[in-house]
């Protein structure tokens, strides 16, 4: 099988890092009113897609998020997520919610919330695999992502692109 | 309000107006090659002083006027500027003409001015209106969507209406002033307590009972500058599943 790969660049400009909640078709420029900047680079094979935002301001916590979702068998998928910091925070948190819809991508809801937490550490990784789905149904992982060090709390989220489950 | 004031604030507006635009026609691309006419700002405020010398003229809000001819320009052409989503609703602001200078009232009506615009660009446009964190729904069952969207600039409230089947999960925002006071009158029960993987403090669960058997939840908290009040009459484990997961995306 041969993979298609389409790197999808988001769009990003702004100095409003993080993501919508929504997918790349949703993303809008934001104004600059804000304290850090960021973008999103989307990564969508065959069985994969990822979201991954990247921090590009200096002097935060809050360095990288990602999430992503992959086919994992017949009617089963994988989703992950990571959060990652500049620096030894003493919490890095993700959240990743399993997305479903019915109607072909147009609207979701969620069946699926895994929590992972790390602390005293600058970064958090968590999965979760063999997750039963339907098939021929649309799929798509959301993340949520935060850091905290002292009394600053640094969040942002993520959303991938929809696959369709074999 | 003299009349600079008022020229300025209608500047204002169109500015930003014109910017949520801009955002707008950036994420569509195949409105791109769109232009307003070089001349459209001058022939809008021109208009706008036309409206302002007739005396005792109670029209059609100059601000809606302005705000509507940029918008359908681009409307016209390309449909909505956002997928299908809310509908977010602004006050109207009337002028009334009062002598020498302009009074100018902002009212709700049901009038429909209204533009769509997806659960994300409602949470930009609550964060950008107001200078608050939205809160933004991380868990959302199946079948429930934003419906819709008031915010009220002047008035630093927002109101975010999720319909889900038959019921309404009310999300409201209300912007904090060192020099105002707002305040709540606690009614219904507490019932439980969670812990929101994204929110620090600790959420009460209050339940109210309407009267006629039915009851509905509700919870309220504080993030930065701002007092947000959730609502609904959801089962409990789908209203605590929703509060659970709440998130503030300040990056």
């Amino acid at each position: 099988m041969r993979n298609k790969m389409k790197l999808m660049a988001g769009v990003l400009s702004v100095t409003l890092a993080g993501g919508p909640l929504l997918p790349p078709a949703a993303l809008t420029a934001l104004a600059a009113d804000t304290d850090m900047a960021g973008y999103h680079e989307y990564v969508t094979t065959e069985d994969e897609a990822i979201d991954h935002w990247y921090g590009v301001a200096r002097g935060t916590y809050l360095k990288e998020s990602t999430c992503g979702i992959k086919r994992d068998g017949t009617a089963k998928v994988a989703v992950s997520g990571t959060t990652t910091a500049h620096s030894i925070c003493d919490s890095v948190k993700v959240a990743v919610y399993l997305d479903e819809s019915s109607n072909g991508g147009s609207k979701f809801g969620t069946i699926g919330t895994y929590h992972f937490e790390e602390t005293d550490t600058s970064s958090c990784h968590g999965s979760k695999s063999g997750i039963s789905v339907t098939s021929g149904y649309h799929y798509r992982a959301r993340g949520g992502h935060s850091v905290k060090k002292g009394s600053t709390t640094e969040s942002t989220t993520t959303c991938s692109p929809t696959i369709k489950a074999s | 309000m003299t009349n600079q004031e008022l020229r300025d604030r209608v500047r204002k507006e169109i500015i930003e107006e014109g910017k949520a635009i801009e955002r707008r026609i950036e994420a569509d691309g195949s409105l791109k090659d769109l232009k307003m006419p070089d001349d459209s700002f001058k022939d809008l405020m021109r208009r706008a002083e036309a409206q302002k010398q007739t005396k005792h003229r109670r029209g059609h809000v100059r601000k809606r006027v302005l705000l509507a001819v940029a918008v359908a320009a681009v409307l016209l052409v390309g449909g909505t500027l956002s997928a299908t989503g809310a509908r977010l609703f602004t006050p109207k602001v009337e002028n009334r003409d009062e002598g020498d200078g302009l009074d100018i009232t902002i009212t709700n009506d049901n009038e429909n001015f209204y533009v769509d615009v997806t659960e994300d660009e409602a949470y930009d446009e609550i964060e950008e209106r107001l200078g608050i964190q939205a809160l933004r729904l991380g868990y959302r069952p199946e079948g429930m969507e934003l419906e819709k969207v008031f915010i009220d600039k002047d008035m630093g409230e927002a109101l975010m209406e999720f319909y889900y089947g038959d019921k309404i999960l009310t999300v409201y925002e209300n912007k904090q002033y060192d020099n105002a006071g707002f305040s709540t009158i606690p009614d219904g029960e507490k019932i439980d307590t969670i812990s929101a993987f994204f929110y620090e403090n600790d959420i009460d669960v209050w339940k109210i009972d309407k009267g006629d058997g039915n009851v509905y939840y509700r919870a309220e908290l504080t993030y930065g500058n701002a007092y947000y009040y959730i609502s609904g009459a959801l089962k409990l484990d789908e209203f605590e599943n929703i509060l659970s997961e709440i998130i503030f995306k300040n990056v």
